[in-house]
């Protein structure tokens, strides 16, 4: 089967919700990663519909 | 209760913008409850008519009791292509990991379309998550409404895109999001770059020279604007310098008549102001990022958005007090 590439190749890789213009204060940088509760991992772009953020 | 209402945050309880409104919302004697509807957490929500309730592993919240809530996220149903765990799952369990998360957003996406019917205010309609999601749909709503808007192709189809281009300066982004907007170069046109469009179309899109403008509408308001300096093509990309601004009157009536024929109560406007002063609008964002905006805001926006909340809490609550509904 052939690979897909895609014209927009920054599609290729998971991207995290990101910030806008925001200096990181610490011990608020957790919340930058958006850690999903006990399990961890982050959240992503791909995962919610609507929310700016995911670039 | 009038005088502390419950104000309900959809989305993750570790996201920032809902920690960041939660925080505000207690700062001005609200009860905000973040309600996690992602993936992995046991299902909490329970849909009984006139007994509906969020439940945590701590405790019940009913919600017949809470009449203002803001939607920031509200995650697919999919077996996500980023969600490891639940790409675990699905592999071990096959279709019905995928049945059950089916499940789980169809009861938060019926809750949310009902919250209307029940004469609960939500920030924003659930349906205008899709404006951001599918953006040639928002774009053909503001061409409708006579809002200007940037020439614009979505394609598969390459010889589409260099018609398009004709000598324009063109950026490209995705349909749906999930990466930056760029410029479209001449090695992007190369026929091995436009095969790719077979595998999955892009939104083509003629660029528009100008200062970048975002401006916050809030219940048929503009309560903030800004002007961004950035040298990229996305401000979102590197540094950026953000200037709370004034704007005319006839951009806040623009900005005001995009949000009401899209039916969004809240939003970030972006746009671009030619030099010759006209402007067109980019997008309409439906859960837009405003915590960094806040740092440069005269008035933050967090506290803006938060009063709003608790006004209408409370008016709503006090009229079906009133009605002997609640």
């Amino acid at each position: 089967m052939k690979k897909t590439v895609l014209f927009i190749t920054e599609l290729e890789t998971r991207r995290t919700n990101q910030a806008l213009f925001t200096n990181e204060e610490k011990g608020r940088l957790d919340v930058t990663t958006m850690a999903v509760g006990e399990e961890g991992g982050d959240i992503y772009t791909t995962m919610a519909i609507g929310e700016e953020g995911g670039c | 209760m009038t005088n502390n209402p419950k104000i309900g945050i959809i989305g993750a309880r570790n996201e920032r913008h809902c920690i960041y409104l939660a925080d505000e919302l207690r700062q001005q004697g609200a009860e905000p409850l973040i309600m996690d509807n992602t993936l992995l957490q046991p299902f909490p929500l329970t849909l009984w008519p006139g007994k509906n309730s969020y439940h945590t592993h701590e405790r019940e919240h009913s919600l017949e009791e809470m009449h203002a809530f803001y939607l920031r996220a509200l995650f697919l149903p999919t077996p996500a292509f980023d969600a490891r765990a639940v790409e675990a799952q699905i592999r071990e369990e096959g279709y019905v990991a995928y049945a059950a998360q089916r499940e789980r957003y169809a009861t938060w996406l019926s809750w949310l379309k009902c919250l209307p019917l029940q004469d609960k205010l939500l920030v924003n309609p659930v349906d205008t998550l899709l404006l951001h999601f599918a953006k040639p749909y928002q774009l053909e709503m503001l061409r409708q409404a006579s809002i200007p808007v940037p020439d614009t192709l979505v394609t598969g189809n390459g010889a589409h895109v260099r018609a398009f281009a004709n000598r324009r300066s063109i950026v490209y982004k995705p349909v749906a999001g999930g990466a930056h907007c760029q410029q479209l170069t001449e090695q992007d046109l190369q026929p091995e770059r436009l095969e790719a469009l077979a595998q999955a179309p892009v939104l083509f899109q003629e660029f528009v020279e100008g200062q970048d403008i975002r401006v916050f509408v809030l219940d048929s308001q503009v309560i903030a604007a800004f002007e961004i300096e950035s040298e990229g093509i996305d401000y979102r990309t590197g540094s950026a310098k953000v200037t709370p601004v004034s704007i005319t009157d006839e951009l806040s009536d623009l900005c005001i008549r995009a949000c009401k024929t899209l039916g969004l109560v809240f939003s970030g406007v972006d746009l671009k102001q030619r030099s010759d002063g006209s402007v067109i609008l980019i997008e309409c964002n439906p859960s837009p990022m405003f915590e960094g905006f806040d740092r440069h805001a005269h008035i933050p926006i967090v506290s803006q958005l938060a009063r709003f909340l608790i006004h209408e809490a409370r008016s709503r609550l006090a009229q079906n007090t009133a009605a002997g509904l609640s």
